[in-house]
Formats: structure tokens, C-alpha cells, sequence
């Protein structure tokens, strides 16, 4: 009798390890499908680096290496393509981490013409800003855009180690941030987002973490180093915010999505897992109000689209 | 010592006017780069190099870490700020690869190899392709194609011209 309690005792222990592995591990994501691969046609990539969703599901990706956004349906069928090698309206130099206005543009910061430009969601080109230098308005090599509460737009400056702040036509508002490894110093970021209350909420790439500031750009929290733990970064490229305020990081050579509350406590990781939505490098994810998840598997040339359980 | 003798051999040469004016053009250039994985660093990379002058293209190989620069035609690349270049946009060169296209000058069995149009001259390391270089000229002024690595070296001598090529291969054209 003694010895069946004991061992009740051992599989109620395992079974809390078990709940408490799978609450922290990898389980908080479902591979659901992927598409793409490498090339120049329609619906393949070379290089893709950034996701954005419009208020129909449909799924937008910056086709870097091939100068071009492609547009699809959210289970990845292709709708159209625009861009091409260019300086020009409606041509691109390597688009990066694009974002969608509140009014349905989609804003495409684009690191080798070191501007804006706004295209609607038929690819029809609306208006561009910036040039390149280190002045106020300008640009060396813009890598991220997002929208604050009033629909300014922030500009992440990777070059210039920091964020830039215009309305939503692109007319110079504020800045903040410098080249540093101190709290709120940035060293090549390249995204951002804002949280319901307002802060702003950078992807500070080389310093291998993630630091959220209030509105002014005074730095409110910080958290993440180089390594491979949970919570570490080895390069965190991306982020994105759900409707319930949790943090999903593009954590690039630990190739991995983590997941985070609002006060960068980690949840979950998704993408690490030995099935067909092993990622390689991601550079960008995108979360739809339905729960999926959209992340561009930049070393695959593919978005791959997980179930978020929870 | 052997280069630095080259070297001065080669400057009092030039600036006797013994050597024939030598007409040389950078066509590529192959950087090894640690850490090009991230596209935002190559991308960055790639737009750093795009404005050196005399360069047309460059490619970014992210899986193999190199970064391709070709010419413009009829320009030469200029590979004085190369180093520079690569450091400002975060990165540590490694390996040096170019293929310059000129005329080498040549005074008792020393090559001189220089770019009139950058400015650069080039300190040729004493290899075995040197030496079919050599052999292969006979002393003539045939145009040449030759592609090696290019290192900075600074040491005592080399301040003024401090680029020197270790010949991999060579065409005669």
C-alpha cells in the first residue's frame, strides 16, 4: 500500500512537470501550413523579411530580394505583387518591416532609398517621405514602422540608433534614442509597436533585447541578453502585440518566436519545434485578432502559419 | 623586406618615369564579411557599398558571407575606403578578394601592379603565379587580368601604398 502511494505520488509529480514544461516550452503554437520557397515567381521569395495583415486576414510580405511586396489570402494563396528595383514612386529598394495603418495603408520602410512609401492594398502607390542622412526627417536605412494611439507613425533608424515620430502624412513630430548598450540607449534596432497604453515597445536588435518606452521616449523597462534561455535573444529583429497585449519577439539565430506579457514575463515559444514549421532565421511575425500566427521564415524563403493555443 | 624592396623599387621607378604608366582597373572585389547572416546587417552592408565610388553592383551572399562588388564600365573600384566602409556598417573584414585588369610594369623581374586611376598601387607578394606571371610576360607590356587577395599591410615602407596582392591567377589578354 505504502508502495502504491508512492508511486501516485511520483506520477502526480512527473504530471506537474509535464504541465509546467508545456506551459513554458514550445507548445503554445501550432503548425498549421507554409508556402512560398525560393524564386522570382509569383508566390515564391528570395529573402522575404516582413509580414503585415489587413482587417481581412489577407497576408502582405516584404519580397526583399526581390524588391516587391507580394499580397495573399490568409491560408497563402496569391492575390498580387507589386514594387520592382527602383528609386521611383511605387519601386522599391529592399522593403523591410512594413505596417498597416488604422486607415488600411500599408506604410513600407525601404532600407535602400532611405524612406516611406504608402501603397493602398492593390499596390497603388500614395505618397513616399524622407531622404537619406542623419538630420531630422532622414533616414539611414529605416527597418521597422508601427503606429502609436493617434496614428502617428514611428520610424525605427537602424543606422541611426533611433525612433523617429511623424504624423501620419510624414511630417517630423519628435525623436528619440542613441547608440548605446546602456537602458534606453538602442544599438541597430528595427521595429517597434505601441501597447494600449501608449508606450512604445522597441526591438533593440544588437543589444539583444526588447525595452519599452513611454510616450516621450523615456525608458520604462527592459529585459533580454545574448544567449539561447527563455527570455534571451541571439539578435531580436521583430515584434508584434496581440489584442491581449502579449509580446511575440522575432528571436533570429535562436530561430524561434517568444512570447511575452506586457511586463516581459515569457510565456511560450513556438517555431522550434522538429516539424514542417522549424524555422530558420525568422525576421518578422504577424498575429490576426482570430489567433494565428504569420511568421516570415526568412532562411527558408516561406511564411509559415501556426494555430496559437492560447 | 623582399616587398619593401619592391615597393621602393617600384615608387623610385614611377617616379623617374621609368616605368611605363600602367593602366589598371578594379573590376571586382570579394569581401568576406563575419556575421552577414542578419539581412538587416547585409542590406545595410549592401547600401554602405553601393556608394563607393566606381562601383556599379554589389551582391550580398548571405549563406557564404560575402559581399560582391563589380565595377561600373570603364571605372575602376575604389578599394581605399573598402575597410572603412565595412567597419562603419558594424562588420569586420576578413579576406579580401579582387580582379584588376592593367598593364604591369616590369624593371629587373619586379612587378609593380598600379591603379592610375584610384591612385592605388598595388605591392606584388613573390609567389608561384608571380612567377608564371613573369615567365608569361617575357617583359612585355600585355594587358593582364589578375585576380588575388588583397591585404592592407602597413607595415614600415607600405604607409603610402599599403595594398598588396598575392596573385591566385592571371590571364594574360
Amino acid at each position: 500500500m505504502k508502495l502504491q502511494k508512492w508511486n501516485l505520488r511520483v506520477w502526480l509529480f512527473a504530471a506537474l512537470i509535464f504541465l509546467g514544461c508545456s506551459q513554458a516550452g514550445s507548445s503554445g503554437a501550432e503548425f498549421i501550413t507554409h508556402w512560398g520557397g525560393s524564386g522570382s515567381e509569383p508566390g515564391k521569395f528570395n529573402q522575404p523579411i516582413g509580414v503585415a495583415l489587413d482587417s481581412l486576414g489577407n497576408v502582405y510580405v516584404t519580397d526583399s530580394g526581390n524588391n516587391r511586396i507580394q499580397k495573399f489570402t490568409s491560408t497563402g494563396k496569391f492575390l498580387a505583387e507589386w514594387g520592382g528595383s527602383g528609386s521611383g514612386s511605387g519601386e522599391l529598394d529592399r522593403p523591410m518591416l512594413p505596417a498597416m495603418s488604422p486607415d488600411g495603408l500599408i506604410y513600407v520602410p525601404e532600407y535602400g532609398n532611405d524612406r516611406v512609401q504608402v501603397f493602398d492594398t492593390d499596390g497603388a502607390p500614395q505618397f513616399i517621405w524622407g531622404t537619406t542622412g542623419t538630420g531630422l526627417a532622414q533616414f539611414d536605412a529605416p527597418a521597422g514602422v508601427n503606429f502609436d494611439l493617434r496614428g502617428n507613425v514611428l520610424v525605427v533608424g537602424f543606422y541611426n540608433d533611433r525612433i523617429q515620430i511623424f504624423d501620419h502624412k510624414g511630417n517630423f513630430s519628435s525623436q528619440f534614442g542613441a547608440e548605446g548598450h546602456e537602458y534606453g540607449a538602442l544599438y541597430y534596432p528595427t521595429d517597434v509597436a505601441v501597447d494600449k497604453q501608449g508606450n512604445i515597445i522597441v526591438a533593440d536588435a544588437y543589444n539583444h533585447r526588447v525595452q519599452i518606452f513611454n510616450a516621450e521616449g523615456k525608458p520604462l523597462k527592459s529585459w533580454g541578453s545574448k544567449g539561447t534561455e527563455p527570455g534571451q535573444f541571439d539578435v531580436a529583429n521583430a515584434l508584434e502585440l496581440d489584442s491581449n497585449g502579449r509580446i511575440y519577439v522575432s528571436d533570429f539565430y535562436n530561430n524561434r518566436i517568444q512570447v511575452f506579457d506586457s511586463e516581459g514575463k515569457f510565456l511560450f515559444q513556438f517555431g522550434d519545434a522538429a516539424d514542417e514549421g522549424k524555422l530558420q532565421k525568422p525576421t518578422d511575425v504577424a498575429v490576426s485578432p482570430d489567433g494565428f500566427a504569420y511568421v516570415v521564415d526568412f532562411g527558408n524563403d516561406r511564411i509559415v502559419q501556426f494555430k496559437l493555443r492560447r | 623586406m623582399k616587398n619593401i624592396i619592391i615597393f621602393l623599387a617600384g615608387i623610385l621607378l614611377l617616379s623617374l618615369g621609368i616605368l611605363s604608366p600602367i593602366q589598371a582597373q578594379v573590376e571586382k572585389v570579394e569581401i568576406r564579411v563575419d556575421g552577414l547572416a542578419c539581412p538587416f546587417c547585409a542590406y545595410g552592408l549592401e547600401k554602405k557599398l553601393k556608394k563607393i565610388e566606381g562601383v556599379e553592383k554589389v551582391q550580398i551572399n548571405v549563406k557564404d558571407g560575402i559581399a560582391t562588388l563589380r565595377s561600373k564600365k570603364g571605372k575602376s573600384v575604389e578599394v581605399e575606403n573598402l575597410e572603412s566602409v565595412v567597419k562603419d556598417a558594424g562588420f569586420t573584414p576578413r579576406e579580401i578578394t579582387t580582379t584588376v585588369v592593367g598593364k604591369v610594369g616590369q624593371s629587373n623581374g619586379t612587378l609593380v601592379f598600379s591603379a592610375t586611376d584610384s591612385d592605388v598601387v598595388f605591392i606584388i607578394n613573390d609567389n608561384d603565379e608571380f612567377q608564371k606571371l613573369s615567365s608569361a610576360l617575357k617583359g612585355s607590356e600585355k594587358p593582364v587580368r589578375i585576380t588575388g587577395r588583397l591585404a592592407h599591410d602597413t607595415q614600415q615602407g607600405h604607409q603610402t601604398h599599403p595594398y598588396t596582392l598575392t596573385i591566385e591567377k592571371f590571364e594574360v589578354i
